[in-house]
Order: structure tokens, then sequence, then C-alpha cells
């Protein structure tokens, strides 16, 4: 199942999606002056992903936010995100993050935040993340009368917000 | 008839030149060295995989690559020496013109040259030599210390690795063989300089580099070539292997002209405590597509990668590195630089995969591009993997071009606008060429200097 989404008018376009329920989705930026902002963030468990994310600049002046966050606990998550920009497409910006809580040993991801640039007059950048549970933090949420349990959610709560 | 027999004969007819890829060409090559079987079949099973395997279907167009009609193995010179002086002429005067053997004089513990396929020179200052570090050309070694080259051969990059890993495997010549014996430190670097110099030449050069546990070693790599219109193939696979507590550093500084196709593997296998630093430069080339890799096999081992391309007309530079987690904290640093300009390619392909026993692994990848106009391209294609909960793992990149306003203060100071982009430009390699051997440095930001000239940003 692939969901393209083709964005022609002007202005901020925000999306909130779940990697719990996609495989594929392509964002086309058919018009300038659109702010596209994608958030994702989610908590998958029990769960083998495989998602798809593209981003294709067609026009100067388009730019693309991304925000991926994952919890994952017993789970697996691969993420092919695709960004391009094309010659031509003067002004334009992208960000890609990509940050992932590991929260037991049986979780891997796999990341591939692919960028294909042909135009100088842009800026273009992405990040990625994994981690665990700081342990000083947990300790600290403990000595303060919590469980490691209810210490845990509230490090995940903070870390989706 | 034996094979030593069969090598004798054919080692009278004094083999100087074949062409193309065939099982004929494989057993001459050995047959002319005077290889031992082993070696002779090693080369035989790798140009099965060789004909088996197909082209890569990523990365670089290798589209117009024609190995057919190569020449695979040329000879130019009797035999490796040991002086100067003994190196034909017409050869001193490329490697002078270089700056090789002034280059051996101030700074370097052991300088090797490579002509074509066989090396013309080599030479390790006497104190190494006596503290029992070897180094010396592939062929020597299987020589001199055949257990050696047999125990670690195609160890690290077994010769069904990828396709071009499988034909240097058939068609080595020459390289170097570095050994350095425990708890030596080799303070000063030893260099291995390699040249290209007639067309439609393909250079299969081979180097294995072996510290045994505490050892310390920099090695250094050179590669240049004269332009021609007819492409030449550059594909070596280098292996080395740091044991316990070793630090191995292996700088490139690759330099082909327009019409080298330099495709090459290299690998280090990392052992307990251990330290292997890729310092890989790519300014030259048509298509390069190459990268280095380290296996972090043992407790604490350490990866250092720093790469920088540099991607002008006609020149796809598909470079990277690749970090494989095995072990319990081990750490990797990844730094990597690209420019493209003048309509070339610049990608940035790396992997970072840790294990599931890979516990308390630190990685950290930051790639930068540098766009100079707007017909060049910058890719990238990280793939991270992390397969346990007690890593933590850091990618960062970005891409954009030369900030104008940083141009336009260097100019208001009265600089000129090349003489700003360029300072702009060595600014941004920075982090790469501090890392290089002052003399290299200087050569490096002079060499971007002269390719900037011309270019507009």
């Amino acid at each position: 199942m692939v969901d393209i989404i083709s964005i022609e008018k002007p202005g901020q376009h925000e999306f909130k999606i779940d990697f719990n329920s996609i495989q594929k989705i392509v964002f086309d930026l058919n018009c300038s002056g659109v702010r596209l902002d994608i958030t994702s963030k989610q908590k998958i468990t029990n769960s083998n992903l495989s998602v798809k994310l593209e981003v294709n600049h067609y026009q100067p002046d388009t730019h693309s936010k991304i925000i991926v966050k994952n919890v994952l606990k017993a789970s697996r998550l691969e993420l092919i995100g695709k960004i391009s920009l094309p010659p031509g497409v003067v002004g334009s910006t992208t960000d890609f993050r990509c940050d992932s809580l590991l929260t037991d040993l049986g979780s891997a991801v796999k990341t591939v935040p692919a960028m294909n640039i042909g135009e100088n007059k842009v800026k273009a950048s992405h990040g990625v993340a994994v981690a665990q549970f700081n342990q000083e933090h947990v300790f600290y949420l403990m000595s303060r009368g919590l469980s490691k349990k209810q210490a845990e959610n509230l490090l995940v709560r903070s870390f989706l917000r | 008839m034996s094979v030593k027999e069969q090598a004798r004969i054919v080692g009278a007819e004094e083999l100087s030149r074949l062409i193309g890829i065939s099982q004929r060409v494989v057993k001459k090559i050995s047959l002319a060295k005077g290889e031992p079987d082993w070696l002779l079949r090693f080369r035989l099973e790798a140009l099965g995989f060789f004909s088996k395997m197909p082209l890569p279907d990523w990365g670089a167009d290798l589209s117009r690559l024609t190995l057919s009609r190569i020449v695979s193995y040329l000879k130019t010179t009797p035999g490796s020496v040991r002086a100067w002086d003994q190196v034909p002429k017409s050869i001193r005067t490329t490697f002078e013109r270089l700056g090789v053997p002034e280059a051996e004089r101030k700074f370097l513990a052991g300088v090797g040259a490579q002509f074509e396929s066989e090396s013309v020179y080599q030479r390790l200052n006497e104190d190494l030599v006596n503290q029992g570090v070897t180094f010396c050309s592939l062929d020597e070694a299987v020589k001199l210390y055949p257990q050696v080259v047999k125990d670690y051969l195609g160890t690290i990059v077994s010769s069904s690795d990828n396709k071009f890993a499988a034909l240097n495997s058939a068609l080595w010549s020459g390289g170097s063989f570095v050994y350095v014996p425990d708890d030596v430190e080799v303070e000063l670097p030893v260099q291995a300089y390699f040249r290209i110099n007639s067309k439609n030449f393909g250079q299969f050069e081979r180097t294995l580099i072996i510290a045994e546990p505490r050892a310390r070693v920099h090695y250094i790599e050179g590669c240049t070539a004269p332009t021609y219109s007819e492409q030449s193939i550059h594909a070596a696979v280098v292996e080395v292997v740091a044991k316990e507590s070793s630090k191995i550093r292996y700088t490139t500084i690759q330099n082909w002209s327009n019409n080298v196709y330099n495709l090459v593997t290299k690998r280090a296998l990392a052992q307990k405590g251990s330290t292997v630093e890729w310092i890989d430069g790519n300014i030259g080339s048509m298509v390069t597509m190459k990268y280095p890799c380290v296996i972090l096999a043992g407790k604490g081992a350490r990866a250092d990668i720093l790469s920088l391309a540099v991607a002008g007309q006609g020149q796809e530079q598909d470079a990277g590195a690749k970090v494989i987690h095995l072990a319990p904290n081990t750490s990797a640093n990844i730094v990597s630089k690209s420019i493209s300009r003048d309509g070339g390619i610049a990608t940035y392909r790396g992997l970072v995969k840790v294990e599931k026993e890979a516990l308390g692994s630190k990685v950290s990848v930051n790639c930068d591009a540098l766009l100079l106009d707007n017909y060049s391209k910058a890719n990238t294609w990280p793939d991270i993997q992390v397969k346990n909960n007690r890593t933590s793992l850091a990618h960062e990149a970005t891409v954009g071009q030369i900030d104008s306003d940083k141009i336009f203060y260097l100019m208001s100071r009265g600089i000129s606008e090349i003489e700003a982009i360029s300072l702009i430009v060595n600014g941004f390699i920075d982090d790469f060429s501090k890392e290089l051997p002052m003399e290299y440095a200087v050569e490096l930001n002079r060499l971007i200097q002269l390719e900037m000239e011309g270019s507009v940003g």
C-alpha cells in the first residue's frame, strides 16, 4: 500500500503519521512556498515494521521538516527515508530527524536517511540518534520514590513530547 | 612437470605484458612469479568468482567500463631495488618529479614505489629492519614469508566478496606487505607510491598489513597517473589486521587522472583494544567506489574513519565508510567531507552496524557536503543498524553551499573571490587535512586551490 500525497497549495502543511499503520508514504511538493511538517511519534511494541518515507521537492522555495521519534519494545523497525532536491529547487530546505529509544535487548532499528541533492542553493541536513534509557535519569526518578517501570514510562513520555 | 619447472621455463622467456582476463593470463602471471601451488589455486578460484559475479547494481555508473582489452600485467624493470640510482632513469625521473625520494629523505621511515604491475623500489630504515619490521612488496613476501601470507591472504577480504575483489585476487601483482612485530612502534610513516603510466592498463595492487600486539604503524599510500583518453582501472584490495592493543593508521591520497576507474576494497579487522584509522582522500579518478571498512571484533576496539571526496568535472566519487561492531565497548567515529563542483557527483555511502553482542558501543557519524554550483550533485546513503539497547549512536549530515556572507567578508578585507572560496574550502576540509603529515597537508591545500581555480561559487 502506497500513499502519495501531492501538495499543490503554498503555506504550512502539517502531517502526523504513525508507522504502525503505513508501509510507504510519498510527499510531492509541487508548489513554491510550501512548508511541510511531518511528525511521527510512536511506540512500537511486539512488531516488525518496514517503512519507506519519501519527500520530493519539485519546486523552488519548498521546505520540509521531518521529525521521527520511536520507542521500541521487542520490535524491529526499518526506516528508509529518501529526500530529493533536484536541480532548480533554489532556496529549498529540508531537515530530517530520527531518534529511536530502544527499551530492551530484543529490539533493533535500521535507519537509512538518504538524500539526493542536485542544487547548491539549498540547505539540507539530517540527524539520526539511537539510545537507551539514561540510567542516571532512571536512578534519579527512582530515588524520588518512583518504581523502575514508572520512571521508564515517564522518560518515554518526555522522549515522545 | 612440476609447477616450479614450468615457472622456470616461462620465467626464462621473461614475461612483460599480458592482455585481457582469462585462465591463461592468470596462470602466466603465477608461473612467471614462481608462485606456490596454493596461490595459483587461490587465483584461479577467484577468477571463477569474478566471471560468475555481476557488476554491482548500485553505486557509481560502471556501464562504460570495458575490461576485455585491458592490459592486465605490465612489467617494466627487471626487479625491485633498494637504491634510487639503480632504478631505470625514465622511471626514476617520474618519481623524482613526484617528490618521492625527497620525501623519503625528509620524513619517511620507508618507501615503496610501484610502477605499473611491479614494485621498482623498496627500502626501509636499518633500525626498523633490525627490530624485525618488514616492508616489502607482497610478491616478495610470498617468497620470503610464505606461511604468513598464506595464513592471512584473503581472510579479511575474501575473493568472493565482490566482483572487483575477485578480479584483484585473480590478477594481483605488487602492493605492499607490512609486518610489525610485538611492541614495536614505527614512529615515522612508511609510504607506498602507486603509479600507472600506460594507457588502458589495469593495476591490481594487493596490500596486507599486520600489526602484532601493541605494535604501531602509519602507512601512507599515494596514487597518480597521467591523463589519456583511454580508461585504466585500479582495482586494489587492502587487508589490515590489528592485533590486541595495536594501532594502525592508513592514509590514502588518491589523485588518479580523470580516466581511471578506482574500485577498491579496503577492510581492517580490529582485535581487543586496538585502533584502526583510515584517512582516505579521494581527489582524482573518473569513478571511485571505495568504502574503507573496520570490523570491530575485539572488546574495546576503536575505529576512526576520516574521508574526503572532491568531485570535479566528469568525476563520480562514491566513497564512504563501513563499521561493523561485533564486540562490547567498541567505538567508531566517522567524519566525511565532500565537495562537488563543475558537474561532479559526490556520494557518501556508509554502513554502521551494531550487532546484538556489541553492548556499550558508541558511534558518531558526521558527513558534510559542499556544493559549489547548481549542476553538481551530492548524495548521502547512510545505512544505520542498531541491534541492542546499550548503544549510543549519533549521526549528523548537512548539505549546502558556501555562505555568501563569508565570501563577502573576506572580499571586503581585500581578498579576491577565488582566494576567498579556496580559503573557505580549505577551512571546510580542515578536519581532514590536520590529520595528514605536514608536508601532505600543504600539498593537499595547494591541490585544492588549483582545483578551485576557475570554479565560481
